[in-house]
């Protein structure tokens, strides 16, 4: 064989090297698929825990109701009626964060953009919330007239209460509840502080996880299954913002959320 | 006839109350818990005739309160049923006779069958 020419050779080693990066990023992505499917089992595996744990107070319930009715105080049947009612919502409720997180992580939200003043948006959560757990305090401190960013304003919404939710079920009867929202570096930045027991730093990031949910007392005292913040995240990053947990500016006990979401226009 | 006595303990209020409510009707005195620390506290206290541990509680789990009561008993004096959850595996119950469990019953499981359980292990007694 003629030996090659020395464009010949070049176009041979070009080709090596590009052989060469293309096995590694084939090798990146099987590994990236590896994980995503260790991920998938694991998720259906909690998934099928935490379905479990309502359905064995359902059938407990309902299997007492059918055998003792006769023998039961009209008081034990109404109370005995009422779990089973929650412990349905319960159900239901997780199933329908389950679909809302499987289609989070298959990047098949179907959003509707709009450009919109987040303020407003954010006063009317914290409005509801008043309403629904007069025995806390929420504060809302806004240094921005407007923060106008493109969003779904349903799931923006969605993804806000989602993080108010966790604040509340950390946040002791009587303790306070802070928004701080204000524009900076081209971003709306929106911070959510509790009066919980806080997340230790090696937890923050895990704290997004489906089904994260600390084992300390307080944490499994709380109803929920530790769905909520990973949701969070996932609408959010939609929005190509971000949400972490950080310390309270004041740095006292509780867990701040912080989201930022990149302002429409890019104005600061 | 002096009452026979059983701890149940769970972190699941819902289902803590409905055995509660099951075995007292089946004439046990009951006694609960909502976490392992609380379930180790009533065991030294109380020294139920049988113990009902969910093996998922914070603080201390099902598996270290069931080690801490078989340091002073044996598993045919004080019988004690383990709930596992969906995780169940075949190393959860061999651990669990390592230590000394008298029986397993998987989450979903039957009121009726918990209870029963326990009439058998305190037939008796």
């Amino acid at each position: 064989m003629a030996p090659m020419t020395p464009k010949e050779q070049d176009w041979n080693e070009r080709l090596e090297r590009e052989v060469y990066q293309r096995t590694l990023a084939l090798q990146d992505s099987l590994k990236r698929l590896e994980a995503l499917n260790s991920m998938r089992a694991q998720f259906v595996a909690i998934m099928s825990h935490e379905l479990r744990t309502p359905a064995t107070a359902l059938i407990g319930y309902a299997d007492t109701l059918k055998e003792k009715w006769a023998k039961l105080p009209e008081k034990k049947i109404q109370k005995y009626l009422d779990v089973i009612s929650e412990e349905s919502s319960r159900m239901v409720t997780l199933m329908q964060e389950i679909f809302e997180i499987s289609r989070i992580l298959e990047g098949k939200l179907s959003l509707q953009f709009q450009t919109a003043d987040l303020i407003p948006l954010i006063g009317s959560a914290v409005k509801e919330f008043r309403l629904r757990y007069a025995d806390k305090s929420f504060g809302f401190k806004e240094t921005a007239d407007s923060l106008e960013a493109k969003v779904d304003t349903l799931y923006f919404k969605s993804a806000l209460t989602h993080v108010l939710l966790n604040a509340v079920k950390y946040t002791p009867d009587k303790g306070n509840i802070l928004l701080f929202v204000e524009s900076k570096g081209g971003e709306a930045v929106i911070r959510i502080e509790d009066d919980g027991p806080g997340i230790p730093r090696e937890y923050r990031e895990k704290a997004f996880e489906p089904f994260f949910r600390s084992m300390d007392n307080v944490n499994r005292k709380t109803p929920g299954a530790g769905l909520g913040l990973t949701i969070a995240r996932g609408v959010i990053e939609a929005f190509k913002g971000r949400v972490v947990v950080a310390d309270k500016l004041t740095g006292k006990q509780g867990c701040a959320v912080v989201i930022s979401i990149p302002l429409a226009g890019g104005s600061s | 006839m002096k009452k026979r006595t059983v701890l149940v303990a769970d972190d699941e209020v819902n289902l803590l109350n409905l055995l509660k409510d099951n075995l007292e009707e089946e004439g046990y005195e009951v006694f609960t818990a909502a976490d392992g620390e609380e379930a180790l506290k009533v065991w030294v206290q109380k020294r139920p005739d049988a113990v009902v541990l969910d093996i998922e509680m914070p603080r201390m789990n099902g598996w270290k309160v069931l080690e801490e009561i078989r340091k002073v008993t044996l598993s045919n004096e004080v019988p004690v049923i383990l709930i596992l959850s969906a995780y169940a595996q075949h190393e959860d119950i061999q651990r669990g006779m390592a230590l000394g469990a008298n029986k397993y019953l998987t989450k979903p499981f039957k009121t009726r069958a918990l209870v029963e359980t326990i009439e058998e292990y305190l037939k008796g007694k």
